[in-house]
């Protein structure tokens, strides 16, 4: 088998797998996501300076607060806020916009995923064809980025069940490492920001509890 | 028997588990109840009530040095006469609805994990505190169990009332209908 009948078969079951998603959630909610998940993109690639800008600006304010900066001296509060250093850098900045990206897109599919939001209307073929076009869309965000990765596992053995153990298993370490990044970061986390995120979790849990009252066992 | 983190870690997904089953309704009203013994319990700790406390009972004349595992002793008699009686029975839900679906077994799973956290955390506190009475400790604490100690219940916050925030915030939330 040739390479590119390899590719169109991949590309096929790739394109099938999003035309069948399509179908069950309906055209206007695949036609939403369509249109937001390109123009997020578009907008992030051209104006992502903004949100940069606004990051860095939020962050810069976190610095002040926690530095007591609020009720500090005008030259002060200036001085603080001059030497906070920037939370989104030129390293990190297409890593950043990146997870925006993801963020609104995968805001936009749970909301358009709800019934009450956006009524389903049936017309499978219509559903099939706009889910294989965001299907497209996703393999030209996604695929160059996945491919960065798969270019960098190093096989050491050419049997078709060890790479893809090899896959798997770089796939599992990028996971790891990246978790224990996070709790890493968490750790230096301030006790009021640890008393935040236990309420606001609590909270997010609780909140569709409340109004009715508690009873027996 | 392993490191003491491991056997911290296993209690707190023995009651996520345990969490998951019963579900977050159920689970929420006993992190109430544990989020308040918590705190209260490293408020009188704080003022030396403890000890105090264990001068005054004198049920068996304690020797001076041992002053430590009596008051670890006493510690752990009132925290597990707590939580037995907030599992046990009749107990104080949060709500009668149940969360259902996958997101009702997370939610489950994430407060059981809490709760497990807050019971494993101040019974490890507790016998750092007192210096790990009746042998529970033989060796030193791994670098791991080291940095864990400053993130336990009693040690994530300067203040232990701390607890009492959320605690009160789901308490106005279950009264409140």
């Amino acid at each position: 088998m040739t390479d590119e009948i390899q590719v169109l078969i991949a590309l096929i079951l790739w394109l099938s797998f999003f035309g069948w998603i399509g179908v069950q959630r309906g055209y206007v909610a695949e036609l939403w996501l369509l249109a937001i998940n390109v123009l997020s993109w578009v907008l992030l690639q051209e104006r992502g300076d903004i949100v940069v800008r606004l990051t860095n600006f939020a962050g810069k304010f976190l610095a002040l607060v926690r530095a007591g900066g609020l009720t500090a001296e005008t030259e002060e509060a200036v001085r603080i806020v001059a030497e906070a250093p920037n939370v989104i850098t030129e390293d990190n900045r297409q890593d950043f916009l990146f997870l925006v990206w993801a963020l609104i897109v995968l805001i936009t599919f749970i909301l358009t995923s709800n019934p009450r939001l956006v009524k389903p209307k049936p017309n499978k073929s219509l559903g099939f064809l706009i889910g294989a076009a965001n299907g497209l869309v996703f393999a030209a965000l996604l695929l160059p980025v996945l491919n960065n990765f798969l270019q960098s596992i190093n096989f050491q053995q050419d049997g078709g069940l060890s790479r893809l153990f090899t896959v798997i298993g770089s796939f599992w370490t990028l996971f790891a490492e990246t978790l224990g990044g996070f709790w890493a970061w968490m750790l230096t986390w301030p006790a009021g920001a640890w008393l935040l995120l236990i309420t606001a979790l609590l909270l997010l849990i609780a909140w569709p509890l409340r109004g009715s009252a508690a009873g027996k066992k | 028997m392993g490191p003491i983190e491991i056997l911290f870690c296993t209690v707190v997904v023995i009651f996520a588990f345990i969490g998951s089953v019963r579900g977050a309704h159920r689970e929420l009203g006993n992190s109430i109840i544990l989020m308040y013994v918590v705190a209260i319990l490293r408020f009188a700790d704080e003022r030396g009530w403890i000890e105090r406390s264990v001068q005054v009972i004198r049920i068996v004349d304690v020797e001076t040095e041992r002053i430590n595992d009596v008051a670890f002793l006493l510690v752990v008699i009132v925290f597990t006469a707590v939580v037995i009686v907030s599992y046990q029975g009749l107990t104080f839900d949060f709500s009668t609805k149940a969360l259902v679906g996958v997101s009702g077994f997370l939610a489950g799973l994430g407060v059981g994990a809490l709760n497990g956290y807050l019971i494993a955390g101040t019974y490890w506190y507790y016998a750092d505190r007192y210096g790990y009475p009746f042998n529970l400790l033989t060796g030193p604490l791994t670098p791991v169990g080291q940095i864990l100690l400053g993130y336990l219940p009693q040690t994530i916050f300067p203040n232990s009332m701390y607890w009492a925030i959320p605690a009160t915030i789901l308490m106005i939330l279950r009264i409140l209908r």
